[in-house]
């Protein structure tokens, strides 16, 4: 490459560079819908809101698949490979003792869906699917409405 | 030198381990009783203050975690938990759980503890990996001790005889005055509330997942 391609180069580099950051700074002003929206970068976001647990009264599940809410604190509950704090007072070993609702037999079955001697590596993780149920509302309006063979009232 | 001072004051050996034995058990003929009772209830005062002083150092958080074996595993883990820091600021420290409040107790455990000073030295959990693969057996040692003391050092804090249960919660009212009546104490439950749990599957089967691949 001789020296004045080199140049050439150069300056088509330059001119496609102001081009695109042209194009990118009218796409800003025109609200480029990103997860920030339109907030400049230092301006911080309000903190999202923590909802409270309820322990007490367990809430009726809304189908008939809903895995059922926790009806107490789980935070910094230790499930891992080593231990299960769940496990310590919901396992078929332990429920008794606890005077805690027993895991579901459903949760013995493994990928092939025979069934295991304990909960199966598959439903593990409790709080995949087991939340503390909270005061939330929906962050949508919807219309849904919860079976009335689940719900009492 | 006449033959009645020789025989008042009997005459030193010249030197070595004799000659300070010799002046430790010659009664004094210069100082009065009363001096040597005040100048040794002084210095014992200073001695006595001076080691209580350094033991409270070694019970300090900063104390603890100055070294890394401590700094680097069990800190971290105790930052995340509720006797750290929470909504009160009333917080227990490592020695409020791990050393004993009264005297005779303590001390033993601080000379039980200088054993930690050779396995620093040994370099027996100086990485995180062997600090793991010994976890269970050093965390097995506290909860051992916890069960023999009745759980000695949570009492000091948390007292059954104390606990309003109608401020608490539904489960934890029901399950502790079961644990009261079935004479079960703290760490029976409360295990891996300040640190990490180790492995608990050897202890509790029903905690691992699957079951066939450890059975087979």
């Amino acid at each position: 490459m001789n020296h004045s391609r080199m140049k050439a180069t150069a300056g088509w580099s330059g001119l496609l560079l102001i081009v695109v950051s042209l194009m990118a700074s009218l796409a800003w002003a025109g609200g480029m819908d990103s997860l920030r929206q339109a907030k400049p970068l230092d301006a911080g976001d309000l903190p999202p809101q923590v909802h409270r647990f309820e322990e007490g009264d367990r809430y009726a599940r809304d189908y008939v698949q809903q895995p059922p809410l926790v009806p107490h604190e789980v935070e910094r509950y230790q499930i891992d490979t080593r231990a299960n704090r769940c496990l310590s007072c919901h396992s078929w070993a332990n429920y008794r003792q606890e005077m805690a609702p027993k895991v579901s037999r459903t949760h013995f079955q493994g990928r092939d869906g025979q069934d295991q001697a304990n909960i199966s590596a598959r439903y593990y993780f409790c709080n995949q699917c087991h939340v503390p149920q909270t005061d939330a509302r929906p962050l949508i309006d919807n219309h849904f409405q919860p079976l009335r063979t689940l719900h009492a009232d | 030198m006449s033959k009645d001072q020789q025989d008042r004051e009997p005459t030193l050996p010249k030197r070595g381990v004799r000659r300070w034995w010799a002046i430790w058990r010659r009664p004094s003929a210069r100082f009065s009783l009363g001096g040597l009772l005040v100048i040794g209830v002084a210095v014992g005062i200073v001695l006595w203050g001076g080691f209580h002083t350094v033991v409270e150092a070694t019970n300090t958080e900063t104390f603890c975690v100055s070294c890394h074996e401590m700094g680097d595993n069990v800190y971290p883990e105790y930052k995340m938990t509720g006797h750290y820091a929470n909504r009160t600021g009333v917080r227990a420290t490592c020695s409020d759980c791990h050393v004993p409040d009264s005297w005779g107790a303590k001390i033993m455990r601080k000379i039980v503890a200088s054993r930690e000073l050779w396995h620093t030295a040994m370099g027996s959990i100086d990485t995180p990996e062997k600090f793991e693969a010994k976890r269970l057996e050093l965390a097995q040692r506290v909860w051992d001790t916890m069960e023999r003391t009745d759980s000695r050092e949570c009492r000091n804090c948390h007292d059954f005889g104390y606990m309003d249960y109608m401020d608490q919660s539904d489960r934890a009212l029901r399950r502790h005055q079961q644990a009261e009546a079935q004479g079960e104490t703290c760490i029976d439950c409360h295990k891996g509330i300040a640190h990490r749990l180790p492995d608990m599957t050897g202890l509790d089967p029903s905690q691992a997942p699957g079951g066939l691949e450890a059975d087979g």
